[in-house]
């Protein structure tokens, strides 16, 4: 299988090689800065997050410590709480982590090379079972 | 008075007349006639129904609500872009196939009770079958075959539950069959046996695990022209019904994690880029399932938006391959690579459809995976986010980089040809700009979700991490692909379900066959040799030295005629 790289070489594409196949260097870089750039943007925007999910946990917490004072209660509080909650989200989608896994530093990142990397792997293994010749239906 | 007949009506008709229009112009007649079903469409009056008394039957011929209006008119902006792209084909056929199977799409995602639905479910698999049969081959003749027989049993299937259900509650309404609200949830027991078989039947034609192969055995058969047809209608129509009958089903739920799943590693080791796009599209049916499944307003909502932004880029996509089919004949990817030199506006075209099915910031995927993937966060469903962001890395390895780059980048092929005609770029550059403007502008797609929405798409947080999803997936691709790690395109057939009756039942059958050839012949060589057997045995008694043919002495004579009379004596007795 050839590469971007091999074919930026022009070896098989004759004289006309696009600028595009001349630069896949280039391209590769850009993509390399936009991962950083992602990276830094959550690291630059993450006091606002913060800030956000503070909010939200506190009102967690108020109601944790209402159930706490008396037990009795404690149905009805944590029906408030889950109501509470409901409409909270009803009034705004701002809250942007749903669950803590989000607030790890470069979480999505990961999760998303990790993936694409899974899927082409199980793809591959999946080769072993699955293929045929091309003409198998017609033979 | 048009608003009383079922929209898309005018195009079911209107059909009828284009053969008498020639070759030339029936293809104008039909994007005409498209245009005029959407003006009657857009005019006809919100909430808007129509009963028919017929056989002593009140039905609901037509039902304009929020959920009709939003499908009806995604089907109709496709029927017209369609109509457009296939502008330069001279096969009459073809447009009335198009035209008609469009119109009863149309008109069966209005249709408010299950006959009416019926029918149009029947006409939109016996007219688009004509999409595949055009290719004019014999492997689309055979695989056409398999797709009617598929789709006719989905329709056989949801008029026999249709009827049932009938006899059980006495009424023939397509609404929730579970009774639900929207954020109330049921499960699958619930159900009656009725409803249960109408749920298969929407199963089939909405491609679920497992009874989904006819899509990819079918779509990549059609026509250039033709798939991009079939890209919109049938499984969204399925989709359609599905939000409608079995909304808050949580099965379902699990049914579309599984579709957004498998289609993925399929699409990765296939080699025909538009059956790459077929995997593809049945992974993004998922994702509507799953809104299906989860049943919030914010979740139907999702589904409804991601059936209409879904609609235009995989339209394009399809537009994007056919245009690659037209005029290099095949979209085979180990045949193809380089053609960005050659067919540079359709590259940039099936990037941006690429980037919007992806779900890129700004383009129209963005705003409705969004709804659903929020849905279930919302819903505290954990593992429900993780597959579906999997999902999201797995739409953008198949359809936001691998059909691109296998068909535009790579390798070079060496193949130079012209760029697609006029009437393809004209039809690929209004989806692309409506994938642009819904995912810059997304306000009036919102406005017509079925339910009212103040969904936020654009946070800070979502966009960031949404890059960081898509452009580290990329990165994985370079990094694969630098490491020679990523599979090669090989030519060749990859196995799923049609393996079962494309070649296990027609083995199985021919097996059983032999077998009862077999004993059928060891029966009968085993019965002629007894027969013969018993004949020797006969002609040699009965013969002049054979114990019934020789003479027989008096004395036994005698000794025979007393046993006989002793033995009556006896039972004289008795």
């Amino acid at each position: 299988m050839k590469t971007e790289d091999d074919n930026s070489k022009g070896d098989d594409s004759g004289g006309d090689a696009s600028w595009l196949e001349r630069n896949v260097n280039v391209v590769i870089a850009g993509l390399v800065i936009a991962c950083i750039g992602s990276l830094v943007a959550q690291l630059l925007w993450a006091p606002l997050f913060a800030d956000k999910h503070g909010e939200a946990s506190h009102v967690e917490a108020s109601h944790d410590d209402g159930s706490h004072d008396d037990g009795s209660h404690d149905e009805t509080s944590h029906d408030e709480h889950a109501h509470d909650e409901v409409s909270h989200d009803g009034a705004s989608h701002l809250h942007p982590a749903e669950f803590a896994v989000e607030e790890v530093f470069g979480f999505e990142a990961m999760f998303g090379f990790a993936a694409f990397v899974a899927v082409v792997f199980l793809g591959t293994g999946l080769r072993l079972i699955i293929m045929r010749d091309e003409d198998y239906y017609d033979s | 008075m048009i608003h009383n007949l079922p929209p898309g009506l005018i195009m079911v008709l209107g059909a009828l007349l284009l053969p008498f229009l020639g070759q030339r112009l029936s293809a104008w007649g039909a994007l005409v006639l498209s245009s005029l079903s959407l003006v009657a469409f857009w005019t006809t009056p919100d909430l808007h129904a129509v009963t028919l008394n017929l056989f002593g039957q009140d039905l609901n011929i037509v039902r304009i609500d929020r959920w009709s209006w939003i499908f009806g008119l995604v089907f109709h902006l496709a029927a017209i872009t369609a109509s457009i792209y296939a502008l330069h084909v001279k096969d009459t056929k073809q447009h009335v196939a198009g035209m008609i199977y469009a119109g009863s799409a149309i008109a069966a995602c209005c249709a408010g009770d299950l006959i009416t639905l019926f029918v149009c479910w029947e006409l939109t698999a016996v007219s688009s079958v004509f999409l595949i049969w055009a290719n004019g081959t014999e492997t689309a003749y055979r695989s056409g075959m398999r797709y009617l027989i598929i789709q006719v049993t989905s329709g056989v299937l949801l008029l026999s539950g249709a009827i049932i259900h009938y006899q059980q509650t006495g009424s023939l309404v397509f609404e929730n069959f579970l009774g639900l609200e929207p954020g109330q949830r049921g499960a699958i027991g619930d159900l009656e046996f009725g409803p249960l078989l109408i749920l298969i039947a929407f199963g089939i034609k909405g491609a679920f695990p497992l009874l989904h192969n006819w899509l990819q055995d079918s779509y990549p058969n059609g026509t250039a022209t033709g798939t991009v047809f079939l890209s919109a209608f049938t499984t969204k129509l399925a989709i359609y019904s599905l939000a409608r009958g079995f909304a808050g089903l949580e099965e379902l739920i699990w049914i579309g994690c599984a579709m957004t799943l498998f289609p993925i590693v399929f699409a990765v080791i296939e080699n025909d880029l538009r059956r790459v796009l077929a995997y593809s599209l049945n992974n993004q049916l998922g994702f509507m399932v799953v809104g299906i499944g989860i049943g919030t307003e914010l979740a139907l909502n999702g589904t409804a938006a991601h059936a209409f932004c879904h609609i235009i880029y995989k339209s394009l996509l399809f537009m994007s391959m056919g245009a690659v089919l037209h005029r290099v004949g095949t979209t085979k990817a180990t045949e193809l690579g380089g053609l960005h030199k050659s067919m540079p506006l359709t590259t940039v075209f099936c990037m941006i459809g690429g980037g919007a099915i992806a779900g890129f910031p700004l383009l129209s995927g963005f705003v409705s995976k969004s709804m659903i993937i929020s849905a279930a966060g919302h819903e505290q469903m954990f593992s429900v986010w993780i597959i579906l962001l999997i999902a999201s890395a797995g739409v953008m390895e198949h359809s936001g980089i691998k059909i691109p780059f296998f068909a535009f980048f790579a390798h070079d092929s060496g193949k130079r040809v012209k760029e697609a005609p006029w009437n393809m770029l004209t039809a690929m550059a209004i989806a692309s700009f409506c994938c642009i403007a819904i995912g810059v502008y997304y306000q009036p797609l919102y406005d017509m979700l079925p339910f009212e929405t103040h969904y936020e798409p654009y946070t800070a947080a979502h966009v960031i991490m949404q890059f960081q999803l898509l452009l580290f997936a990329a990165l994985a691709f370079v990094f694969l692909m630098k490491a020679n790690l990523y599979p090669a395109e090989i030519r060749s057939t990859n196995l799923d379900t049609d393996w079962v009756y494309r070649r296990l039942l027609p083995r199985l059958i021919a097996h059983i066959g032999k077998l009862v050839r077999l004993i059928d012949s060891i029966f009968r060589v085993a019965c002629l040799a007894m027969i013969k057997q018993f004949l020797n045995w006969l002609s040699k008694s009965c013969s002049a030295q054979g114990w019934l043919g020789s003479t027989w002495s008096t004395s036994s004579m005698a000794f025979w005629a007393a046993v006989l009379l002793g033995v009556f004596l006896i039972l004289y007795y008795l």
